[in-house]
């Protein structure tokens, strides 16, 4: 199980590179793509992300490079320059959201690798094909996809590598502004004061999501550390740890439990708990199996919300 | 630019400008007809399981077909909104749908899922295809991808408020421009929205399919729960930060833009609320007809008027009203 997919990690700065054991990861995404001001966001820095290349390639592992969710027209100068300087570098493959960025990236970059991810909204067969027979490399299926549904939109085309997150908060959508900063009008435009930083909650009715400020994610921790073995008959390539907003110390703990989780096919109690620890609001992965986004579904079928 | 083989359709006045479409909202056959009495050019509306509303709201059977008619027979145009994206097992539905539409003589179609797009353009070259407000085009590369699946219209993101950028998308792509006017706008792009099935979703029977399908998700279905319009508290480590409506954003009132949007050549100025009662429909499309053709007749001397506000003011109530009583079914 272990040897046929890919466990990747998403890491937004070079900060958090700096610290990150990459041992247990077959791939990084380097960037963040909610927002560009993000303090040290690889997506505004070319230099951070040859670096990075650098050092992830010298662990044998890939560094794929995503690309901002929603890239206006201004944004394109910093966009394209820093996709052109990550493939002088090696950068083994962009993720994009949007159709713009990878009408352009097949155009000027034609030999690069691309990835489309779940701003993508790929939620059936014949997506999947089309993007395939336009040059995409690896597709994100829709997260809301059940498990079944997922399988019937892996099945349908071959040549094609297919990505599903298994761990940390998804996103819910993309906001027309920072909700963060609208809190408090007075705060200066620039610098950004990076309060997304700091985990922020959006209560509602008794449940909630974070705000990172241009994007909500989910309160819970999504994971499907105990459906691994499930997977792994769902064609997919790869696994994603999604941990834009996580420190170096948490994605370690993850990918190793991960990591061991697939070579024994299951999860041990212990790293269970070590998962929900990690999780102050309680872990999900309602989306899966067709329940609510913020249940949680156990190994042996039990629903907690 | 690539060669296109869309050329923009427009009319032409004598001063130099486009004259764009009106397209305003038909939750009903009554609607379209209380929007085609006020001024509208074009409605759209939606096909059963298949839009980004709720079924008491969509035209299901020979509804549309009726609607497509009456249109035509009144000199008007009709848009079809079949704009979720399928799941797998919505995929054949889709394609029976398209089929009918076409033989209905449907003026346009508005898809959000790429490969309906390449589907229409491939089997039914005769039938324009709009890329909806759910693909959340928000550059010009984004349009161009489109107009190559088929697209003949892009509507540009609602979100992007950043005029210079619609601009900017105006002058370099090949594609006629569909922009929102008024009516309720999302705290989240178009389509980049999960929070409903978040919150809530459940299998259960749906009687148009004879089958059982997930309800609740907002792409797939159109089944949106309305969150951002809710009342939430936002807390850090430190306790309560804010409070109140955060997600909810004031109602789209455009008419201080259409002058922009004319002069740049938008084909399309839509009236959004599908849902809205007929008093919601008439009017803003009154309203909106008055300040198309006053600034088309006499661009030097247009403006907002005072005496428009009160309208403005009611379609606002009405919004409120609506949130306050939201029904998804």
């Amino acid at each position: 199980m272990d040897e046929q997919l890919e466990l990747n990690a998403s890491v937004s700065n070079s900060q958090t590179l700096a610290d990150l054991d990459l041992t247990d990861l077959d791939a990084v995404y380097l960037g963040q793509p909610y927002c560009l001001k993000y303090r040290g966001n690889f997506l505004r820095d070319p230099k951070a992300v040859a670096l990075a290349c650098e050092r992830a390639h010298a662990a044998d592992t890939k560094a794929y490079l995503t690309t901002p969710a929603i890239p206006a027209g201004h944004d394109w100068p910093l966009l394209t320059d820093n996709l052109r300087q990550a493939m002088t570098v090696g950068i083994d493959g962009f993720e994009v959201h949007d159709v713009g960025v990878f009408r352009w990236i097949r155009r000027e970059l034609p030999d690069a690798r691309v990835h489309i991810g779940n701003f993508g909204n790929v939620y059936n067969e014949d997506s999947a094909a089309v993007w395939h027979r336009l040059g995409a490399t690896r597709i994100v299926p829709s997260h809301e996809l059940t498990a079944d549904e997922l399988q019937l939109v892996t099945a349908a085309s071959d040549g094609v590598e297919y990505e599903r997150p298994v761990h940390g908060p998804l996103s819910l959508g993309m906001a027309f502004s920072c909700l963060l900063r609208r809190t408090d009008p007075s705060l200066p435009e620039q610098p950004c004061l990076q309060q997304c930083a700091e985990p922020h909650f959006l209560e509602l009715d008794g449940w909630r999501m974070r705000s990172v400020g241009t994007s909500l994610l989910m309160g819970e921790d999504y994971c499907l550390v105990e459906h691994l073995a499930d997977l792994a008959d769902r064609g997919l390539t790869a696994l994603r740890l999604e941990t834009y907003f996580d420190s170096a110390e948490k994605i370690n703990q993850l990918s190793r439990i991960y990591r061991r989780s697939l070579m024994a096919a299951k999860v041990e109690a212990t790293d269970l708990e070590t998962l929900r620890s990690l999780a102050p609001k309680g872990l999900c992965n309602g989306w899966h199996f067709g329940r609510d986004g913020r249940d949680y579904v156990a190994a042996g079928g039990s629903c907690v919300n | 630019m690539a060669a296109t083989t869309w050329r923009r359709v427009v009319h032409v006045l004598t001063n130099g400008r486009s004259v764009p479409e009106l397209m305003s909202p038909a939750g009903s056959l009554e609607a379209a007809e209380v929007a085609f009495d006020a001024g509208a050019d074009v409605v759209y509306a939606g096909v059963t399981n298949i839009s980004m509303r709720p079924k008491r709201v969509e035209f299901g059977g020979d509804d549309i077909g009726d609607l497509i008619d009456h249109a035509h027979a009144r000199g008007k145009k009709v848009y079809a909104a079949t704009n979720v994206c399928p799941k797998p097992s919505d995929v054949d539905l889709f394609h029976e749908k398209i089929a009918e539409l076409h033989e209905k003589r449907v003026d346009g179609i508005i898809l959000a899922d790429i490969s309906m797009m390449e589907y229409v353009r491939d089997h039914y070259p005769d039938l324009p295809v709009h890329a909806s407000i759910m693909t959340s085009v928000v550059n010009a590369e984004a349009a161009e991808f489109y107009r190559e699946r088929g697209a003949s219209v892009v509507v540009v993101s609602r979100s992007l408020e950043d005029m210079d950028e619609v601009r900017r998308i105006a002058a370099e792509t090949d594609i006629d421009l569909e922009v929102f006017v008024h009516g309720g706008i999302c705290y989240m792009f178009d389509g980049d929205c999960y929070m409903s099935s978040y919150w809530r979703q459940k299998w259960d029977y749906d009687p148009d399919l004879k089958r059982h399908r997930l309800f609740g998700q907002n792409n797939t279905k159109g089944e949106c729960q309305l969150i951002c319009k809710r009342p939430c508290s936002l807390q850090n480590a430190d306790g309560e930060v804010a409070d109140g409506r955060m997600m909810r954003r004031p109602d789209d009132v455009g008419l201080k833009r259409l002058p922009f949007y004319i002069d740049i050549g938008v084909k399309i100025l839509k009236i959004e609320g599908r849902a809205m009662p007929l008093r919601y429909v008439r009017e803003a499309t009154e309203l909106y007809r008055r300040a198309i053709d006053a600034y088309i007749d006499d661009p030097e001397r247009f403006a907002v008027l005072n005496e428009w506000q009160p309208v403005v003011d009611r379609l606002i109530e009405d919004r409120l009203e609506y949130e306050r009583t939201w029904d998804i079914s």
